[in-house]
């Protein structure tokens, strides 16, 4: 693989990775609302 | 509706959304359509279109799902009812019945195709019948017929539906949602060992390997930024983002309408989102090209990708790839399969609720009679796809419901919803509840450049020039000589260009033309059938009131 593929590659994934974990991570421990309406 | 009905948690609603988002064109589609449109030159769009179209079009359509559903409305037509005054808005809604229940209907058939290929993946039989002989004989295909009715496929083809059928009479917390906390997990897992194993491959100590695996990795990432300058890099990568959020079906729509009114939406979307993008670009990414690739190089992986589709790759050759793995190969084969499976029950299940919420809501009818009649409508209709699949059916069923009509229902909402609905309204709906703070700078690109985003997609997928060659086309224009739309465009399938106009042969033999002309015709049919039931159901409304 060529250096800017791998350059491509790596910041692509970081970004996807870092996105994916981050917004999971705040579903699984933001508790739901309580929405008595 | 079933009164009360809502999701058992917050993490099952954002697998099942994942769930809806995450199908076979994960795996199958984003690969062959990065390598046909110059690997890492696809992907920069591809991000840009997420960022600008995808990301602010999930907040659009959960923003009108919760919205409809504070109203008792769970599926499009009473959703989009809600969003202004104007009558003819209901009828909007319209076409996220039609699509879902017509794409269920092939869908559920490829999705059986699946289910199949695990059986015959974990029997051996890819050991001993090529997968290329396989397939046709398993489809019913004969070069004089257009007309099949496969046994075996048939049989699979049923025990999808029925299963499909069976967890949507089960709920959304009992059904769907447990479908999705066991299909997303073992579709990631089989994912990553499938991934690792393949990326592993090398050449002289696998059997069968010619090429490394990173050549088709360094294929689909090297960046070429002249695709930056491309219109139809832009299109293609426009529209894969379009196909794989499953944005324009009414399916997101629903599944939002149950989350309560003053609960988050923001957060939820986005992760939903970006779990996608991490199944498709990361999973789907290093599969199907490098593991092809490995065995057969790159130049037969952009010929078998050609169409922009990995169907022949996924169907047909790895089965074939798998038999270099040794006693891994029939557990690779049904893992394979299985994601697929996996992919695309979590989707098939997506376009089952809105078709029953709709029946639920505006016909009082129970939820299990609705999954039957769901279930009923979709083997009718995926009847038509399985009886005339060599005659070209299923493509028309593809285009007309999977493609067009997705770009028109999401154009139609992007602009009702910043221009009827308001601007104003629609941020607060968008933001109330929120667990992230959403960038006020959303605000300008769901009003102005998301439209804009998909009328480009959208007047691009109607006048596609032939070759996508745009320049010689305004050039042809100007000369006189009219538009060369391509076939595969809009107006191009609507008008046959690019072969003769004949529903039947010299002997008197029906054409491929006759099948796609009277696949039409039965969606038009379906379509205003919808369009009636709508109708009827508004009118009844209004007697009640009276």
């Amino acid at each position: 693989m060529t250096t800017a593929a791998w350059t491509m590659l790596l910041v692509t994934w970081a970004v996807v990775f870092f996105f994916t974990g981050k917004f999971f991570w705040k579903v699984l421990t933001t508790p739901p609302r309580d929405d008595a309406e | 509706m079933a009164k009360g009905e809502s999701w058992g948690s917050r993490v099952g609603l954002v697998l099942a959304m994942a769930g809806n988002a995450v199908g076979l064109g994960n795996f199958l589609r984003f690969p062959a359509q990065a390598a046909q449109n110059g690997g890492g030159a696809f992907l920069i769009p591809y991000l840009i279109s997420f960022l600008l179209m995808g990301i602010p079009l999930l907040w659009v359509e959960w923003a009108i799902g919760r919205h409809g559903g504070q109203f008792g409305h769970h599926s499009a037509p009473g959703m989009f009812d809600r969003l202004g005054k104007k009558r003819w808005l209901k009828y909007l809604g319209v076409f996220g019945l039609f699509t879902n229940l017509a794409v269920a209907a092939y869908y559920c058939y490829i999705e059986s195709w699946t289910l199949a290929y695990v059986w015959h993946s974990l029997i051996g039989t890819f050991k001993e019948t090529p997968a290329t002989e396989f397939f046709p004989r398993y489809l019913g295909q004969h070069e004089d017929s257009f007309f099949a009715l496969p046994p075996e496929a048939f049989f699979w083809f049923i025990l999808t539906l029925a299963l499909n059928t069976f967890i949507l009479s089960r709920g959304l917390a009992k059904g769907i949602e447990i479908a999705a906390k066991i299909g997303m997990p073992l579709l990631l897992i089989f994912g990553a060992v499938l991934a690792i194993r393949g990326l592993g491959l090398e050449p002289g100590a696998d059997p069968g390997v010619t090429q490394s695996p990173l050549e088709g990795l360094n294929f689909v990432w090297n960046p070429d930024l002249s695709g930056l300058r491309n219109p139809n890099t832009w299109l293609a990568a426009a529209g894969q983002i379009f196909f794989t959020l499953s944005v324009g079906m009414g399916s997101i729509h629903c599944y939002a309408s149950y989350v309560r009114s003053k609960q988050d939406i923001a957060l939820n979307a986005a992760s939903a989102g970006w779990m996608n993008e991490f199944v498709e670009v990361v999973l789907g990414g290093s599969l199907l090209i490098p593991i092809a690739t490995a065995y057969l190089g790159l130049a037969a992986v952009q010929e078998a990708t050609a169409g922009g589709s990995g169907f022949g790759l996924g169907f047909l050759t790895l089965p074939m790839l798998f038999n270099n793995w040794g006693w891994f190969a029939p557990i690779a084969g049904a893992m394979w399969f299985g994601l697929l499976f996996f992919a695309g029950i979590t989707s098939s299940l997506a376009m089952g609720q809105p078709v029953m919420a709709f029946l639920e809501d505006e016909y009082r009818v129970p939820r299990n009679r609705s999954a039957i009649l769901f279930g009923a409508a979709t083997f009718i209709l995926g009847f038509w796809c399985v009886w005339l699949y060599p005659g070209g059916s299923f493509d028309e069923f593809d285009f007309w419901t999977g493609t067009f009509s997705l770009v028109v229902l999401a154009l139609a909402e992007s602009f009702v919803f910043a221009y009827i609905f308001g601007m104003d309204r629609g941020w607060e709906e968008i933001t109330r509840g929120a667990d992230i703070k959403v960038p006020e700078i959303f605000r300008f690109v769901i009003k102005y450049i998301t439209p804009g985003f998909i009328l480009v997609v959208f007047v691009g997928a109607l006048l596609n020039p032939v070759g996508g060659d745009w320049p010689g086309a305004f050039s042809s224009l100007v000369s006189g000589q009219g538009w060369p739309f391509d076939p595969g465009s809009v107006i191009g399938r609507v008008l046959h260009t690019g072969g003769e106009y004949e529903w039947f042969d010299e002997t008197g033999r029906g054409t491929r033309v006759l099948v796609q002309d009277l696949t039409r015709i039965l969606l038009l049919v379906v379509f205003l059938l919808c369009t009636f039931l709508v109708w009827k159901a508004w009118q009844n409304k209004k007697r009640s009131q009276a």
